[in-house]
């Protein structure tokens, strides 16, 4: 028996067993060693001061969604998820965004076949019509915003031109080729980094892309001879390729800068093949989004890597229906710069956005 | 003058007090940060298009009980929406003014396929029948064409293969190039027994919609392998394969065939394979692989034809665009 007990139950150790208070000895060596355990956690502590301090500025700077690291065995998310969607637009055919997201273009289809501008919230804050004077048979699809002056380009292939706007939706002007070329048909409108504008042009046996600079010179033709049939999206990445979405052939093309064919996906049943390719985007990472219009989603894809021609397909999002997340023969899409995606969801007359 | 220190300088008093604002300094930035990300990257939510329209609809009825057509749609997003019992509350009322009758018949009998109640489906989708069958547009009557179709899927669904079979002939002979019906009525003849008739009707359904519906391809691949023809039922297996998305597994199950009993449908199947891949050329040579074994068929002349002799050579004739917006993109 080592611990005697107490009239209150509670145990008195027995004298061997009283514990020793601390000596003082080994205290001179013991407090550099604190401090410097100390230091190392303030060390280590600032360093991930600095990290988020990085971070955050990085963030600020581009305002990319910040994707999680990736984890050994699980393939990284190559497609976007549903965030919400903008109702006002009727039938809308053609959708585009400023870089900031805070402007969303929409062309209607249906009603008085005007454009309406959405902010970044989805409240209406103005309409695209072109004047009184330029007749009442408009059918605007397809826009995309010079990246020089934040104008929004609206194609009319009825009327057969392009009319300008301002970033709020003011009316600006006709867009007057330097050369005039009467009967052409626009439809797929893009721009490259440099402001140069590329145009599907319907008109002729020969469908093709026109690219126009900032003169409004048309300097180059590209894919006369690929019989493209009603090419409707149009789109130009970083390095300068050209998509181009070939509708009635169910083809994705991808031009390189010399207007060669480097890239392509075909129609079919197959992983990735398209029905009726309409509307479609790049993103700054590369990412090619389609809207198929009888698939009833959006497709994604990547340049072709190693020595095939086809297209990376990264996958697919969608379906038909009028739920959140599926769409109803959906018409064009456009990406901002801060990796959301929105998609003319045409006949729920929505535009829905979805976000990485 | 502002002065640093190095932590590894410091005495313990200032090393705590460094580490004690460096914690706060993380804190207080982590969670602003974090918040303004969330707010930066969140975007209000709407109402879902469904709860929109039955908002209104439910509205309009309140606006006017009378109202019979507005009933109407009220009860059909009512099954669009799942709310299968409210949808048959919505008919009955309407029902009982002996008004739209054949209509309400007809909505009634879809909420009752939702709630799996198929004897009183099928007791409204012969409602149905006896009402139109008599009218003077019935040999065209999409209405009719659908309840039978509806009458002999829920025979399929019980079991009953041969009065299936009964109910589809009746929905064919209204719209002969139903490829829903033409393959419903070949999984019936395939119970039946009858699979000459059973691959009739299920070669014309693929016909019609040749890549993307692996149903019809995986009842011929049954089909075929009750009659004891195997090559016929790998290439069916294969085509099953295909039509679901996996051209990597249907492939060597073609290429093993192309010497065989299937030796033309599996070519015209590679051909199909290759054309779902964009590759043009390699399509083409297996389309004339199988026109030089009979030259007069038709989905190799077709595909031939689609896919012409070169790569960069216009692939598919262009498709109907049921959603093509007014004011035309094409």
């Amino acid at each position: 028996m080592t611990a005697e007990m107490t009239a209150g139950g509670l145990p008195i150790p027995a004298d061997d067993e009283t514990p020793t208070p601390p000596t003082v000895e080994g205290e001179p060596e013991e407090q550099p060693r604190r401090i410097r355990r100390k230091a190392i956690v303030a060390l280590f502590l600032l360093g991930i001061l600095a990290m988020l301090v990085t971070i955050a500025v990085w963030y600020l700077l581009f305002r990319q969604p910040i994707a999680p690291p990736p984890l050994p065995g699980i393939p990284q998310v190559e497609v976007p998820a549903y965030a919400t969607a903008v109702y006002g637009a009727q039938r809308p055919a053609g959708v585009t965004v400023n870089p900031s997201g805070d402007r969303i273009y929409v062309t209607q289809s249906a009603g008085d076949k005007t454009g309406v501008v959405f902010d970044g919230g989805g409240n209406l804050v103005g309409t695209m019509a072109p004047p009184a004077s330029t007749g009442s048979e408009h059918a605007p699809v397809y826009m995309a915003v010079d990246p020089l002056t934040s104008e929004v380009y609206v194609s009319d292939r009825a009327a057969g031109t392009v009319y300008i706007y301002d970033r709020d939706g003011a009316y600006q002007r006709e867009l007057t080729l330097a050369v005039p070329r009467p009967g052409w048909q626009p439809l797929g409108l893009a721009f490259d980094k440099a402001g140069n504008l590329y145009v599907t042009d319907l008109a002729g046996p020969y469908q093709k892309i026109l690219v126009i600079d900032r003169t409004a010179q048309v300097v180059r033709t590209i894919g006369e001879n690929e019989k493209l049939s009603f090419p409707n999206g149009l789109a130009v990445d970083g390095d300068g390729n050209i998509y181009v979405a070939d509708s009635n052939n169910g083809r994705l093309l991808m031009f390189d800068t010399n207007g060669t064919i480097v890239g392509q996906i075909g129609r079919g049943a197959g992983q990735g093949n398209l029905g009726l390719p309409r509307g479609l985007a790049v993103d700054a990472s590369g990412r090619v989004f389609v809207a198929d219009a009888t698939g009833q989603g959006l497709f994604i894809y990547r340049a072709p890597s190693g020595d095939s021609r086809r297209l990376d397909y990264l996958g697919f999002v969608g379906g038909e229906g009028v739920a959140d997340a599926q769409f109803s023969y959906p018409n064009s899409v456009a990406v901002d710069a801060r990796g959301r995606v929105y998609v003319a969801d045409t006949f729920n007359d929505r535009v829905q956005i979805w976000s990485y | 003058m502002f002065r640093v220190t190095s932590p590894t300088k410091m005495d313990d008093r200032q090393l705590n007090r460094l580490i004690r604002r460096v914690v706060l300094l993380l804190v207080v930035g982590t969670i602003a940060f974090v918040g303004f990300y969330a707010l930066d990257r969140w975007r209000p939510a709407t109402e879902p298009i469904v709860d929109r329209r039955l908002s209104a609809a439910e509205q309009a009825v309140r606006d006017n009980p009378e109202d019979i057509a507005a009933r109407g749609q009220l009860a059909d997003i009512y099954v669009a929406k799942g709310l299968f019992d409210d949808a048959v509350v919505q008919y009955n009322l309407i029902l009982e003014t002996d008004k739209e009758t054949e209509l309400a018949t007809y909505g009634r009998a879809g909420a009752y396929m939702g709630l799996g109640q198929l004897d009183a489906a099928a007791k409204d989708y012969q409602a149905v029948v006896e009402i139109a069958k008599g009218g003077e547009m019935a040999h065209v009557d999409p209405m009719l064409q659908a309840a039978y179709y509806n009458l002999g899927s829920i025979a399929m669904q019980q079991g009953k293969p041969a009065e299936a079979i009964t109910q589809l002939e009746k929905a064919l002979a209204i719209k002969r190039s139903d490829a829903d019906t033409l393959y419903l009525i070949g999984t019936a003849y395939v119970a039946t027994g009858e699979t000459d008739k059973a691959e009739k009707a299920l070669r014309t359904a693929v016909a019609f919609v040749p890549i993307g519906w692996a149903e019809p391809y995986t009842a011929l691949a049954d089909g075929f392998t009750k009659a004891g023809k195997t090559a016929m039922a790998e290439w069916a297996g294969a085509m099953a394969d295909l039509a679901a998305g996996a051209p990597e597994l249907a492939e060597p199950r073609l290429l093993a065939i192309v010497d065989g009993d299937a030796a033309v449908d599996a070519a015209i199947g590679l051909g199909l394979l290759y054309e779902t891949r964009g590759d043009s050329a390699a399509a083409a040579r297996w389309y004339g692989t199988a026109l030089k074994q009979d030259p007069d068929n038709a989905p190799a002349r077709l595909g031939l034809g689609r896919v012409g002799t070169g790569v960069g050579a216009s692939p598919l004739p262009a498709l109907p665009a049921p959603g093509a917006p007014a004011g035309g993109s094409n």
